[in-house]
């Protein structure tokens, strides 16, 4: 996290969440300014200032502008890039100028500019399956990239139906988002009832793994067949605290990934005296009841454990339960991890978020 | 006791009595919340807080919170997500799929544990208790109790149950290893309906001086069983 030291436009002080490394920069930050404001008026594009970045010169990307409105904020998308190290560019649009307080919604990933002969990693999208509290509309390319630094997600919940307005809305996913996101975000939703051009940009929140949609604006049009839309690069605020000595945590994504079939693992963590073992797991392995995987990562002092988890399954809004089971063994120097289905269903499409006592395997 | 200092979800600290054992890296607790949807602010709550006097750790791994409520078609029961904040709070995520039912309540059978210590691996022996119906059925029921001085994890299966038709319960007796002279009562989930957008139907289980008695819910629920049932749950004892 940092603060700007200095704006062109006489905006505020602002303070950015980031990630930076040496090809990439994740920024989010949300600012209002005064299009009425002398600075303003004279600047031809509005450049922030702030400490040392990591690289000085971007491609260009995109954010969000709203101006804001008394019946809902409309606005568009626009460019930004990365000027020099310590300077941050957004495209100055004037068409709504007409109204004063103007936001800036910075959700961006900066990419370096004119690098080449970089070994890429490429990501893995994970499943997500957006729930909502009330049915604004149906969830459709829902896209959803995760590191331990930062997420990419994409999703739209089609034209918003009326019946909501004046409702919350919450999303969530079997998959919960990562509870160290707190970010203030944009959702792009129809068109404006006063006729100008742009879209209504909707003040919406990621926290605690879950989004939240106010009430839908009075201006928000309705009968246009314009789709909603999220797009974001959202920073982690990552615990980066040291691991006490001897803490025994197993952090491993895909276990298993076939084409219809997938097992993860969030993370098992177990703690003292007696242990207690939590673990964050999702699988969606149809058609069996229990699966062992062999695995050297496993911790050591895992094995030789099993412990029983109350879960929930993947179908519909995961409100029905699962008891499951899982074991820690290593035979014949092999270390396995298996997980049984043991009531509730007979097959390993649920998740869990439960901790448990953790006791011995064949007692 | 757990001592809840404020809510932030409008329920008065003083009508919420939550039993607790600490045992330093961890800590378990029984008792329920009544939650009211229809409170001012709780649509936009992100979570459910409790405000509690000093907690022994101040963050935990997350665990597992049973939410019941109760509906013209039956009582259901779901889990959702709670955990240690910080020192001085628990956090739980309010289940918006009861939302338009007025109310539901929140049932610790749950451990939390502190995230990030030092971890032994010391597992506890667990027994492994048989189930003798008395009335009604069970079939292939398993057992299993891990019993410390202050509390007990019992875990609860079977693939099968039947109601006796004129008492409306099923009653067994556990072999050996629960406590006497304590009432326990638990949730015994049963899984008929998995794709309900309720959770489970459940039923009420008493364990009183070896026996467990499983009984509907009042004279309108007709069940006659459900093709498995279980349970999960710590509890606290008396010392």
């Amino acid at each position: 996290m940092f603060k700007s030291t200095g704006n062109n436009f006489g905006g505020p002080q602002i303070t950015f969440k980031d990630y930076q490394s040496e090809h990439e920069i994740v920024l989010n930050a949300v600012f209002d300014y005064d299009s009425t404001n002398e600075a303003y008026r004279k600047a031809r594009q509005l450049e922030i200032y702030v400490p040392d970045l990591k690289f000085s010169k971007s491609a260009v990307a995109g954010c969000f502008f709203a101006a804001t409105y008394e019946d809902g904020d409309i606005g568009t998308t626009v460019r930004t890039w990365i000027k020099n190290r310590n300077t941050i560019v957004i495209e100055k649009l004037t068409t709504w100028d007409n109204y004063a307080n103007h936001r800036i919604y910075i959700c961006t990933m900066y990419g370096l500019r004119g690098f080449r002969n970089v070994q890429f990693e490429q990501l893995k999208p994970l499943g997500i399956s957006l729930q909502q509290s009330e049915s604004i509309g149906y969830p459709s390319d829902q896209i959803y990239y995760e590191t331990k630094d930062w997420v990419f997600l994409i999703f739209s919940l089609g034209e918003p139906n009326w019946n909501v307005k004046g409702k919350h809305c919450f999303l969530s996913s079997y998959r919960d988002f990562p509870e160290d996101i707190d970010a203030v975000l944009p959702y792009v939703s129809g068109m404006h009832h006063n006729g100008e051009p742009g879209m209504n940009i909707l003040q919406i929140q990621m926290k605690e793994g879950q989004i939240l949609i106010p009430p839908l604006p009075q201006g928000m049009s309705t009968g246009t067949g314009w789709d909603s839309m999220f797009y974001a690069f959202i920073v982690r605020e990552r615990d980066k605290t040291s691991n006490t000595p001897g803490r025994s945590r197993w952090d491993i994504e895909a276990l298993m990934a076939e084409k219809y079939s997938r097992g993860s693992v969030e993370s098992i963590e177990m703690s003292g005296y007696p242990s207690m073992i939590s673990a964050s797991i999702i699988s969606s392995y149809y058609g069996k009841g229990n699966h062992t995987y062999e695995l050297e990562e496993i911790p050591e002092s895992m094995l030789g454990c099993e412990a029983f988890l109350i879960g929930s399954h993947l179908t519909g809004k995961c409100m029905t339960l699962q008891l499951a089971h899982i074991k820690f063994e290593n035979l014949n120097n092999k270390k396995s991890f298996t997980i049984t289905a043991s009531a509730g269903g007979p097959a390993l499409t649920f998740r869990t978020f439960d901790t448990s006592a953790a006791m011995p395997t064949n007692q | 006791m757990l001592k809840v200092t404020a809510t932030n979800f409008g329920v008065n600290p003083s009508d919420i009595q939550i039993d607790a054992y600490n045992g330093g890296n961890f800590i378990i607790l029984n008792g329920e919340i009544s939650v009211d949807t229809s409170f001012e602010g709780y649509k936009s709550l992100f979570t459910l807080e409790l405000t509690t006097e000093e907690l022994p750790f101040t963050r935990s791994l997350p665990t597992a919170v049973y939410a019941t409520v109760e509906t013209d078609k039956g009582n259901y029961i779901t889990i959702t997500k709670a955990y240690v904040k910080d020192g001085n709070t628990i956090s739980i995520r309010p289940v918006r799929a009861y939302d338009s039912y007025g109310s539901y309540k929140l049932k610790f059978f749950c451990a939390f544990a502190a995230i990030n210590t030092a971890a032994e691996p010391t597992f506890q022996h667990c027994d492994n208790l048989v189930l003798e119906p008395t009335v009604g059925t069970m079939t292939d029921s398993e057992c299993y109790l891990m019993k410390n001085d202050n509390w007990m994890l019992l875990v609860l299966k079977t693939r099968a149950v039947t109601f006796d038709e004129t008492e409306g319960i099923i009653k067994a007796n556990i072999t050996t290893g629960l406590p006497d002279g304590q009432v326990f009562f638990v949730p015994i989930i049963s899984s008929d309906n998995k794709s309900s957008d309720n959770g489970n139907l459940y039923f009420q289980g008493t364990i009183e001086d070896g026996t467990l008695t499983i009984s509907r819910n009042g004279e309108t629920d007709t069940s006659t069983g459900s093709s498995e049932t279980f349970t999960k749950v710590f509890i606290l004892l008396n010392t």
